[in-house]
């Protein structure tokens, strides 16, 4: 689940900079804003066929946040 | 010396005694025009003309008052939809008082806010159903006190207000006209809306119909719409200046007003929608020229977007628009047919306007506070200034004290802020904590703030206070002072803390080499487990660590202009 997180959050911020771990701040560290968050869950959307609610959104504080929150869903 | 602008006249705008006016006038005016419209899941439109509107808030209004709330309290709370319009215009034109919650608000948050405005039933959309009922739940079983709950339903999926739309239906058909005799007194508080107040505790800003009537007036003879002019509204409903730029002034020109309910929802609202024009918060501007700067570097055409961009500003200036010929794509972004964004809630970089201006789309700037109803100034459709934030409204007059703040005084200022006993306005007038000046040609400016509200691009207004509440409340932060990041782009969107290490309670000495290394990586756990207890918009994403207390003045208070806009040695959290 973790590398197709990483795959997909890769994917849209496309910076070679920086390195995509479990412990990294959504916010803070991949450099996005609120709304390109709510864009970058579409994409997860999208990869994973489901529908993530905008509230539970502003749980994803770091990646492994969303890992979680996929795994949790998928099972 | 430099020509002075001339003046437009203003556009001619009639006064509204009351919000319910506002609708008669609608109804009669626009008849058979479609003010609001929603998407159904299966992307199809639903709308609602300005007759229907008019009708079932008449029918909605005489449920309320035959079941008795009238001159009672009610909260309302749901997403950007028909049925929050529904709710919100049958119980202000009804003799009730409005309490609009913002939706993001915690059970606990709203258990607080219930009890203070002391309301005696909560409104909510059919998507807020499950919060609105824990959240009256829990204000039983905190403070004893049981209110009812009152379902706006929905216009897409289940039907408006179940139990009440069709019982007032039925009593106007048995010719019950208590609705229509009851008389709206234009000054009477008929909305609470809190706000971040300067003390970290959110204030109730009372706002009569006289306010909120001035303020469309004032606001409508700067700014011209027309009967074909479409809005799509994104930005919270709860909030005043989505109400008032976004519905109540679009309604008084007849405008078609599409619902975005969530943000995921946005690029499709666009495209079904099609706006005109957006009201909207610097978060999306930046937002929005960001995505289209990004696609067109990736399709290798940067030189003949700016080309193109080129010939249409340059054509604009003879009054031709080319382009939805040459920047079809970029613009198609929003639909294909927007011609104008008023941005407020925050500061704007003045860079973008031009960039918006050349896709032909004039991006205008306002300013407003919820305690003037909210706006106090707006730039023109064609008498604009990019760095200013616009004319002053004519319902308002401003002046600038000796230490450059501005006050407000006129027909659009609130009466007070609820249970508070001391007057915050002085003769009137209300000091609104920003500071700015007024140029020759009367644009207003914003030069800074004499208050400590930190106010982020996405319009959301914080205060530092609360953060830091929750982050002292960590054993390993002796000292915290919020402010907000980087001044432009992405960065506007973050807080970050100032933090001084309780080298004590963590068992460590300050001298100690190592010392701060080992508080570092408590206080980075410690932040995150607190970003946790907050809202969003109130979380921290970076931290600058100090070994000093921080300075403070005579009277024990830190000196937070010091460390403003000193972010050296940030981290993210």
């Amino acid at each position: 689940m973790f590398d197709r997180v990483k795959a997909i959050i890769g994917g849209y911020i496309q910076r070679d900079d920086l390195e995509i771990t479990l412990d990294t701040d959504v916010l803070g560290d991949l450099g996005i804003n609120s709304l390109e968050l709510v864009e970058l869950v579409c994409a997860f959307e999208m990869e994973f066929d489901m529908d993530i609610p905008e509230k539970d959104i502003r749980g994803f504080l770091t990646v492994n946040d969303i890992v979680c929150y996929l795994e949790a869903a998928a099972a | 010396m430099l020509a002075r602008m001339r003046r437009e006249p203003l556009n001619d705008i009639e006064p509204i005694r009351d919000l319910r006016c506002l609708l008669e006038r609608g109804a009669r005016v626009f008849l058979g025009k479609t003010a609001f419209s929603e998407l159904t899941h299966a992307g199809e439109i639903v709308e609602v003309g300005y007759d229907q509107l008019h009708d079932d808030v008449r029918a909605m209004g005489t449920a309320l008052l035959e079941r008795g709330y009238r001159g009672k309290r009610i909260a309302l709370i749901g997403e950007n939809a028909y049925a929050w319009i529904l709710a919100y215009f049958s119980i202000v034109n009804s003799g009730i008082t409005v309490v609009p919650f913002d939706k993001e608000l915690s059970c606990d948050e709203l258990v607080e806010l219930m009890d203070r405005a002391d309301v005696d039933a909560l409104c909510h959309t059919a998507a807020h159903t499950a919060e609105a009922l824990a959240a009256v739940g829990a204000l039983h079983s905190q403070t004893g006190r049981a209110i009812e709950t009152i379902d706006a339903g929905s216009l897409t999926s289940g039907g408006l207000a179940p139990d009440f739309l069709p019982f007032g239906r039925d009593e106007l058909a048995r010719g019950n006209d208590c609705y229509d005799r009851l008389e709206i007194d234009p000054q009477a508080t008929c909305s609470i809306l809190f706000t971040s107040g300067t003390t970290g505790t959110s204030k109730g800003v009372l706002l009569s119909h006289g306010n909120l009537t001035a303020n469309i007036k004032g606001a409508c003879e700067l700014v011209l719409c027309g009967i074909e002019d479409v809005f799509v509204s994104v930005l919270p409903i709860h909030h005043a200046y989505e109400d008032m730029a976004g519905i109540l002034s679009p309604l008084y020109y007849g405008c078609a007003i599409g619902f975005c309910p969530s943000i995921k929802m946005l690029p499709k609202c666009l495209e079904v929608f099609r706006p005109t024009a957006l009201c909207l918060v610097p978060l999306y501007v930046e937002t929005f020229h960001d995505r289209i700067m990004r696609a067109v570097k990736q399709s290798g055409r940067e030189k003949q977007f700016a080309f193109a961009q080129g010939v249409c500003a340059f054509l604009q200036r003879f009054g031709l628009n080319v382009a939805d010929k040459l920047l079809a794509e970029p613009r198609a972004a929003f639909g294909g047919r927007l011609e104008l964004i008023i941005c407020g809630g925050a500061s704007l970089d003045p860079t973008y306007a031009p960039f918006y201006r050349s896709l032909g789309v004039n991006l205008i700037q306002g300013y407003g506070v919820s305690e003037c109803s909210p706006i106090v100034s707006v730039n023109r459709n064609n008498e604009y200034k990019d760095d200013s934030i616009g004319r002053i409204v004519s319902c308002a007059e401003v002046r600038i004290d000796d230490d450059g703040q501005i006050w407000v005084r006129g027909a659009s200022v609130m009466s007070g802020y609820l249970d508070e006993k001391d007057d915050v306005l002085v003769d009137g007038w209300f000091p609104t904590g920003d500071l700015g000046r007024v140029d020759e040609d009367g644009f207003l400016y914003i030069t800074g703030r004499c208050k400590d509200i930190i106010v982020l691009s996405n319009g959301k207004n914080i205060m530092p206070q609360e953060v830091e509440r929750c982050l002292v409340s960590c054993e390993s932060i002796a000292e915290a002072v919020v402010v907000a990041g980087a001044e432009t782009g992405n960065g506007s969107e973050h807080l970050v803390a100032h933090i001084v290490p309780d080298f004590e309670s963590l068992d460590l000495s300050a001298d100690e080499p190592e010392a701060l290394a080992v508080a570092e990586e408590r206080i980075r756990s410690e932040i995150k487990e607190s970003n946790r207890k907050l809202v969003y918009y109130k979380r921290v994403a970076a931290y600058v660590l100090h070994t000093k207390p921080f300075e403070k003045t005579t009277t024990r208070k830190v000196k937070r202009f010091l460390l403003v806009g000193n972010l050296e040695g940030m981290r993210y959290v």
